[in-house]
Order: structure tokens, then C-alpha cells, then sequence
């Protein structure tokens, strides 16, 4: 068996961030990508191709597709608005690992959630893992803890796998979560982290009055991304022989 | 309406504005949901926000359980030009088999209801030989 080993790299004094957002449990990604891309006056620089795109969105009257990307200073974000499904995964992160590298990015933070069913909404937790031990001092200073098991399933997995096999270190945020209805206090929870991360306050007073609207809104999305999580648990699993 | 909230509205709208749920075919708003089995009960769920819990009606009619919850402030839904207004949720699910629906139970938190359906206990007992 390989033995898995974790990467040492200099992480510079003001590095460039990538964050990143996709539709997963509780939309966690999406919801907290949208805001902070909205509270830092982000701009549009471009998208990530994918194909075929089964829709656009129209920006200004101009047509740009699901997958974009954002930029703001040093901070850069990509911020999904279709769940990345299985066959799609690889490809998108090669997507991300090219651009990244293209543009020079010191660190990744992927953003998604974990469900715990008796969450203490008050006082929720997210847990941090990281590619590369230099890494683990972010968190230490951020107080958030470490990840220290349990399971990733469906494409945070897949996508994660390739992250940790690329070059750019990556802290992936999972903060616990309703998995089944979008969770806004969780996507609350993860842009105050992500905010300490990249030093860069935001305001959420908006966020908390949009809360309710941020549930009603988000539930065909929330619904398409089930679907997706769903389809990949349902994979071809072959009971063992013994229990046929 | 704020910023942000017209941000996200135009960006759902443009993603979804043809296929908002079914929300347009009865002119009511369809809530997220999720049944899971859990012990002895299956435990439904429903995602409820702008609720009150006063404003929540469950009715159990032979297989199918209603929930209809007025909204404490009307939604609207614009797709072009034309804006649709939206007081309650409306939903019908098709229970499982095998309920005691005597023992039907609720509570609603956070915004959540949580309907917990025991299941009959009317087994038929296998003796070992």
C-alpha cells in the first residue's frame, strides 16, 4: 500500500486564495460563495467551460455559463450554481488545478458541510483538513479543529483527492449541517472562518436578514443537489455473494 | 428589497425562473422534505421558513398526510414581467405502510417540522425449533 504523505510548503506572508463554492449538503458552499462574492464587490473574470452547459446565466445582457470565477484584490473565488456530478468532478478540478497554477495561487479553501443531525445551531463547529502541514498552523491560529475522521462521500470526495494530488495546498472547511434543506446558518458559520482565514472582515448583518428568504430560495437547487448526492450512493453496490 | 436579496433573486430567477418547483401549477409554495427510518418510526421532515408554528395544519387523510403552513409575510416570485404572490406552503405525502397513526407526533423548530410516525408493532412472533 502507498503510504500517504503530507506535503511541506512555504506558504507566503500574503498569499493569493482561491475559495471555492459548489452546491453540497445544506448548499453550504453556495450560499456562504454568493455573499462574500457580493460583500467584496468581487468581480466576474471569468468562467469555468462545462459541457454541455445545461444552463447560462445572464449577466448585463451578456450570457456566461454556471461555473464562475470571481476576483477581488488577492482573493479569488469560484462559485458553482449546478452540483458537480461524479462523471464531472476530475475534470473540473483539472479545471481548477490549471487555473490555478495559471494564476499564480498559494492556497484553496474548499468550502462544504457535514451532516449532524443535533447540531447545536448557537454554536456550530467547522472542522478543518488540510493538504500540506504548514497548513495546520492556519488552523491553529483560526481555532479551528482539525478533521480527524470520518467519511467524505460523493464528489467533495473525488474532488478533494485531486486537490490533494496537485501541487496548490488546500484547506477543505466542512462545518456541520442540515445535509437535507439548505442550512444559511451554517453558510453563516463558514463565512465568519473564512473571513478570519483571508483577514478580510464581512459583515453578515445582510445575511441574517435574508436568512429565511435564503431557504425558500434556494429549495430547487437544494433539490437538484440531492438528486445528484443521491444518484452517486445508489451507485451499482453488489451485496456481497453471502447475502443474495 | 435589498442588495443582496435582489442579487440572489436575479440569480435563481435566471437559473430557475422555468422551473421554480411546482409552485406555479397551484399557486403554492411546495417545501423541501425528507423521510428517514429511524428505530422503530420513520421521522418526515419539513422545511418550513417564515412559519409560525400556529400557522401549521397537519391533516392525515386514509395514506396521505397534509401539511399546509401560512407564511407570516407573502413571497413573491417574479419570472419576467409578471410577479406571482405566495401566502402558504402546501404538501402531500404518501405515508409508508404499517403506521400507527394514533401514535402520530410533531414538533416544529428552527424552523423545521419534525413529524415522528411510529410503526405497528403487529409482527407475527416465529417460533425457534
Amino acid at each position: 500500500m502507498q503510504k500517504s504523505k503530507i506535503k511541506k510548503t512555504d506558504m507566503p506572508k500574503n498569499p493569493n486564495v482561491l475559495l471555492l463554492g459548489l452546491p453540497g449538503p445544506g448548499l453550504i458552499g453556495t450560499m456562504a460563495m454568493t455573499y462574500i462574492i457580493h460583500s467584496l464587490k468581487m468581480d466576474l473574470i471569468g468562467e469555468i467551460e462545462t459541457n454541455p452547459a445545461s444552463i447560462v446565466f445572464i449577466d448585463n445582457g451578456q450570457i456566461v455559463g454556471p461555473v464562475r470565477i470571481y476576483k477581488s484584490g488577492k482573493i479569488f473565488a469560484i462559485l458553482s450554481d449546478i452540483p458537480i456530478d461524479y462523471d464531472n468532478a476530475v475534470d473540473f478540478t483539472d479545471a481548477i488545478v490549471d487555473f490555478s497554477k495559471k494564476n499564480n495561487i498559494d492556497l484553496i479553501i474548499f468550502t462544504s458541510g457535514i451532516h449532524v443531525p443535533d447540531r447545536n445551531i448557537a454554536n456550530l463547529k467547522t472542522y478543518g483538513l488540510v493538504t500540506d502541514e504548514k497548513l495546520e498552523k492556519i488552523l491553529y491560529d483560526n481555532e479551528i479543529p482539525k478533521f480527524l475522521s470520518g467519511v467524505i462521500s460523493g464528489p467533495d470526495a473525488t474532488i478533494l483527492t485531486q486537490l490533494k494530488s496537485s501541487t496548490i495546498p488546500t484547506i477543505a472547511l466542512h462545518t456541520e449541517c442540515n445535509y437535507f434543506f439548505p442550512d444559511p446558518d451554517a453558510a453563516m458559520q463558514t463565512i465568519k472562518i473564512l473571513s478570519h482565514i483571508i483577514k478580510i472582515e464581512i459583515d453578515l448583518t445582510e445575511f441574517k436578514k435574508q436568512i429565511d428568504y435564503l431557504r425558500l430560495q434556494n429549495r430547487q437547487l437544494m433539490e437538484e443537489t440531492l438528486n445528484v448526492l443521491q444518484a452517486q450512493r445508489e451507485q451499482p453496490t453488489t451485496p456481497p455473494q453471502i447475502y443474495k | 428589497m435589498s442588495d443582496f436579496a435582489s442579487f440572489i433573486e436575479k440569480q435563481m430567477n435566471s437559473f430557475f425562473g422555468d422551473a421554480h418547483f411546482d409552485d406555479f401549477i397551484h399557486k403554492e409554495l411546495v417545501p423541501l422534505s425528507h423521510i428517514k427510518e429511524k428505530h422503530s418510526s420513520w421521522i418526515l421532515e419539513v422545511d418550513l421558513p417564515l412559519v409560525d408554528k400556529k400557522n401549521i395544519e397537519i391533516t392525515l387523510l386514509d395514506e396521505h398526510l397534509t401539511v399546509k403552513a401560512k407564511l407570516t409575510k407573502i413571497y413573491c416570485i417574479s419570472r419576467g414581467s409578471s410577479v406571482t404572490e405566495f401566502d402558504y406552503f402546501k404538501k402531500t405525502i404518501k405515508l409508508p405502510s404499517g403506521i400507527n397513526t394514533k401514535q402520530i407526533s410533531a414538533i416544529f423548530k428552527n424552523g423545521i417540522l419534525r413529524i415522528t410516525m411510529p410503526r405497528l408493532a403487529n409482527g407475527k412472533k416465529i417460533s425457534i425449533e
